[in-house]
């Protein structure tokens, strides 16, 4: 009993004299702290990585082109990212722990939960978030240093609703995601599509991750008879419902929700059963010359399809270096917020086209819609934000 | 009418998959009375080492099950050897924390090695059949029918073979198999490798039709454990009947009533058993 | 004094000593960060408590417990935000709902016994994520409840007041909480009542033959149970004001498992200990190069397997032989 006590002692001193490592210490005079809390483990870790992937990325480069320049300093920057497994109350436990070890200028969280959490002390404790997200309550605190990069979810699948629409379909059914931004894509397509004059025919929603077998809801959903059906979810769980929908015989459209990547679906069922579809143009295929240069960068250094959230993030990391520089300030947060809006579009690193801000601090930006047909990608369609914005605003939300 | 002999058919292909692994846990569960709540991220761990297997070296899918419920047997024993035979004197409880811990490795080692992504099995067996207005896949049929024989073999192991009637000895009465010279290290040992194995056989019929990620045990271990418990812990009929009825709830009530619910209408069918037979449909108390 | 007597009384004052020390530990902690894992350790420890009181005091395997601190989390929440109750008040009611909650399912599930009872309430914990997360008018669903305010300000003499904007009040908030829920257990322990809970764990059957109502006493345990999860759950909304369905969810209650049998079931102050050194080695984790979570499971699997009955279990059994020793 006593050796297995001593073995127990003997772990536990392993592990905290491994630990040191953790604290020793950043910020060197002339480094600025990048903090990233979002989920890198369970079930949302690729959606999480696909965010500090680009943000690394920009890093990276910013380091190697020689960092900022604020007077006679240079400074380079460095991220710390930590695992929050999507829970806010941990994304809360990050953000302390990043400003008592590394104060950072900027964190970047993609999820709302950690997002409102870390913009209730934001303010007093001295960091710009930018929160990643399509969810328009951020913009609502009143806080005055945030920035949002992806737009509404309701822009992003008007487009796809209105190619969908000019292909004749009428009879939609809804088979979207169980999750958050899932349940939200519902009530926006059910809106939208209604408003347009189409009808729903039916609703099966179903939880992506979870669902060991597709065909329950596919067989419910195509009893109904729709012409059309509308997902939302991860890519390759809405690339498998595609193709056991064809299985079961279903010949009509699918339009593709914003979460869908049209690339990744690609390698999981060809594109002939993916036609005929509509959707949103994967960021690797945007027809831009800056954005096909990043996604051949991104290919090369991190090996995996380059992503909106990877985009943005990298864009926005480029976009706050600038900002500092033109603000001449490593300190001054309210500054560098002003100077934000005056280094946009941030030259060759624009790669989403990032061209003005909000006073709420949304960035706006356009995308790209497309369709699938006889196994083949459409030419992408340009959607320009500015129209929606005017009609809608940057906080709309269907009831 | 068609719809709902479509949804009968899902209901049943999901099953096998459910009684597969429920008959794993009821093993484990049931005999040993280890509540191996890591038996789901053991199925995903055979659902990976298939996927390998018949990808990276590209063996065909039957020697890649047959291979991988042979890896995954080995692991098992591991499992049982290293983290749960040192708390076999213990309360059920410590087990679990164990098999807490376990999960943990299992799943985040996995999500670190292979990536987070949702990975695409190869197509195989993907020929489709239409008849009296349904429709399914050859791997489909074949995963009811390898479910079959899996079940049959297993019956037959346990009650033909000296093995087999050491395991039903030591279900039926621990110490009485002990007097009897029964090593139960050996039995521990025998059915955690059959448990694993057959977890391994279910990831490995279900990862054709969908996609392999670290996550894919979760919901499946839930499941399971209501099965074993709906069908009464230990009892072998009791983990397939349990396994098809959880499948054929779902289904239906996906189809007929709500999909947002259907995995709640199972735990709900759970909780009205129970509250008719606290032991269950064909536990014995 | 023999030397139990006397571990006994040098116990009281150990506690009375950490007591006073827990309230004088922010003139000393100023750092937020820390201040802040304390306040979640507080929550997390009164939670991993009232979990005892059932599963370690009384025997009964309940994987419930996170729902209940869920619906006490989102029922003060949704009375403070939608119906304008004052805080207090709304702790009071929500504590009470989570309780009759509890009731129904407790007059369902205690019919069960042992591995029945335990999956047969890990499905209740299922059912109730899944009712907060789809009844989204009610709950606002998987969107999230967000905004729910700090405790009002408490007035003090002279035009003073408490404010919970900052840290160092919330902190004394859950710590009088955490030391009321310590105090109650405690008590109910080594009352005529707590002698029940325990002759029901020892052997159900034989304390039905003692007279002893076991059905009743096991709904008694499971009701003070929830009550205080529910306390738990009011304080955490509080104090992190927004809410979702997730901490609701049955990996909530493994989690509470985890703390209470790592620090060990059926002592006063284990689950609290399980839940601060679990919650302080996951912070610490984070400095790792190597997968934090693999980590995390290797540690758990060497200490239930080392120290069986958990931290807190290890500790009296060096105190005693130490105390033992010394008396010679």
């Amino acid at each position: 009993m006593r050796k297995r006590r001593w073995f127990c002692l003997m772990v536990f001193a392993a592990v905290f004299t491994f630990l040191a490592s953790g604290y020793m210490s950043e910020a060197g005079a002339d480094v600025i702290n990048v903090g990233f809390s979002g989920p890198l483990s369970g079930g949302a870790a690729k959606y999480g990585r696909n965010n500090l992937d680009g943000l690394k990325m920009a890093v990276e480069e910013i380091n190697g082109a020689g960092g900022v320049t604020v007077g006679e300093k240079n400074y380079t920057f460095e991220v710390i990212a930590l695992d929050d497994r999507y829970r806010p109350a941990d994304t809360v436990t990050n953000a302390r722990r990043l400003v008592q070890l590394h104060d950072p200028l900027f964190i970047f969280c993609p999820h709302s939960g950690g997002i409102l959490t870390m913009l209730q002390f934001n303010e007093q404790e001295g960091f710009i978030v930018h929160g990643y997200t399509d969810n328009p309550k951020i913009l609502q605190q009143g806080n005055k240093l945030l920035v949002k990069a992806p737009m509404s979810m309701g822009f992003y699948n008007s487009g796809v609703i209105e190619l969908g629409w000019n292909k004749g379909w009428r009879k939609g059914a809804l088979l979207c995601g169980a999750h958050e931004a899932g349940k939200m894509a519902e009530k926006i397509f059910d809106f939208m599509w209604k408003d347009r004059g189409g009808q729903i025919v039916v609703n099966a929603p179903c939880d992506y991750g979870k669902t060991t077998d597709f065909y329950p809801y596919l067989t419910k959903v195509l009893n109904a008879k729709p012409d059309c059906i509308f997902l939302y979810g991860p890519s390759e769980p809405s690339a498998l419902i595609i193709s056991s929908a064809r299985e079961l015989g279903f010949k009509g459209g699918f339009i593709l929700g914003s979460q869908c990547k049209l690339d990744e679906m690609e390698k999981v069922t060809r594109l002939e059963l993916l036609s005929p579809s509509v959707g949103v143009c994967p960021v690797g295929m945007m027809p831009l010359p800056l954005m096909q240069d990043y996604s051949k960068k991104h290919r090369e250094k991190v090996g995996t399809i380059p992503t909106s959230e990877s985009a943005f993030n990298y864009e926005v990391m480029w976009i706050f270096a600038e900002a500092i520089k033109k603000a001449q300030t490593a300190k001054d947060l309210e500054k560098i917020m002003a100077a934000i809006a005056q280094v946009i579009p941030v030259g060759k690193h624009a790669i989403r086209g990032i061209h003005s801000l909000t006073k709420e601090g949304q960035f706006l930006s356009g995308y790209f819609a497309m369709t699938v047909e006889n196994g083949r990608f459409g030419d992408p369609v340009n959607i320009d934000p500015r129209p929606w914005y005017t009609k809608y605003g940057a906080t709309w939300m269907p009831k | 009418m068609s719809l709902f002999i479509q949804q009968v058919i899902n209901g049943i292909m999901l099953g096998s998959v459910y009684s597969l692994v429920a008959l794993g846990l009821t093993l484990e569960y049931g005999i040993l009375h280890i509540p191996n709540f890591s038996h789901g991220a053991l199925y995903m761990v055979g659902a990976y080492v298939t996927f390998l297997l018949a990808t990276t070296v590209g063996l065909n899918f039957w020697l890649a099950m047959i291979v991988a419920m042979a890896a995954l047997a080995f692991i098992g024993i591991l499992v049982e050897r290293l983290v749960y035979r040192p708390l076999m004197l213990e309360s059920p409880l410590s087990s679990f924390i164990a098999a807490i811990g376990l999960i943990f490795i299992f799943v985040d080692g996995a999500l670190n090695i292979f990536g987070p992504d949702f990975k695409r099995f190869p197509p195989v067996h993907s020929q489709v059949f239409h008849m009296a207005g349904t429709t399914i896949t050859l791997q489909r049929i074949l995963i009811i029918l390898v479910t079959v024989l899996l079940i049959v073999l297993l019956h037959l192991f346990i009650k033909k073979t000296m093995i087999g009637a050491t395991i039903e000895a030591t279900a039926q009465d621990l110490e009485g198999a002990q007097l009897m010279g029964i090593s139960i290290t050996r039995v521990r040992m025998t059915v955690f490798a059959l448990g694993t194995a057959l977890a391994a056989a279910a990831a490995a019929l279900i990862a054709p039709i969908h996609l392999v990620h670290p996550g894919m045990g979760g919901p499946v271990i839930l499941k399971a454990f209501v099965i074993i418990i709906l069908g009464g812990m230990g009892s072998i009929p009791g983990a397939i009947v349990g396994g098809f009825i959880m499948g054929l709830v779902e289904a239906l009530s996906g189809g007929y009533i709500s999909t947002s619910y259907n995995e709640v209408f199972a735990f709900g069918v759970l909780v009205l058993v129970l509250a008719v037979r606290p032991t269950g449909l064909f536990g014995a108390k | 004094m023999e030397p139990f007597a006397q571990s006994q009384s040098m116990r009281r004052y150990a506690f009375l000593l950490i007591i006073v020390f827990a309230f004088t530990i922010p003139l000393f902690v100023t750092s937020r960060f820390y201040l802040h894992v304390l306040i979640m350790c507080c929550i997390w420890g009164m939670a991993a408590t009232s979990m005892n009181l059932i599963m370690g005091y009384t025997g009964q395997v309940n994987l419930a417990h996170g729902a209940f601190f869920g619906i006490g989390a989102y029922a003060s929440g949704l009375l403070i935000l939608k119906l304008g109750f004052n805080f207090w008040f709304a702790m009071l009611v929500a504590c009470l709902i989570t309780v009759l909650v509890g009731f129904f399912m407790g007059v369902l599930a205690l019919r069960t016994k042992g591995s029945y009872f335990a999956i047969g309430t890990m499905c209740f914990n299922v059912i109730v994520t899944v009712i907060i997360d789809s009844w989204d008018t009610l709950t606002e669903g998987a969107r999230g409840l967000l905004g729910i305010p700090r405790p009002p300000s408490i007035p003090l003499l002279f035009g003073k007041e408490i404010s919970f904007s900052s840290l160092v009040p919330n902190y004394y908030l859950v710590l009088v909480f955490l030391l009321f829920t310590l105090f109650v257990v405690h008590r109910i322990v080594h009352s005529m009542m707590g002698k029940s809970f325990a002759a029901v764990r020892g052997n159900e059957e034989l304390a039905e033959s003692l007279g002893i109502n076991a059905m009743g006493t096991k709904l008694m345990s499971f009701l003070i149970s929830t009550f205080l999860a529910g306390l738990a759950g009011v304080l955490y909304a509080a104090y992190i004001g927004f809410l979702s369905p997730e901490i609701s969810d049955y990996h909530v209650t493994f989690e509470l498992l985890v703390f209470c049998l790592i620090g060990g079931l059926g002592t006063l102050v284990g689950p609290l200990i399980g839940a601060f050194i679990l919650t302080i080695v996951s912070e610490l984790l984070h400095g790792l190069a190597f997968p934090r979570l693999v980590i995390y499971g290797f540690l758990l699997i060497i200490i239930i397997i080392f120290l069986r009955e958990g931290i807190a279990g290890g500790v009296r059994k060096l105190w005693l032989k130490v105390a033992q020793e010394g008396g010679r």
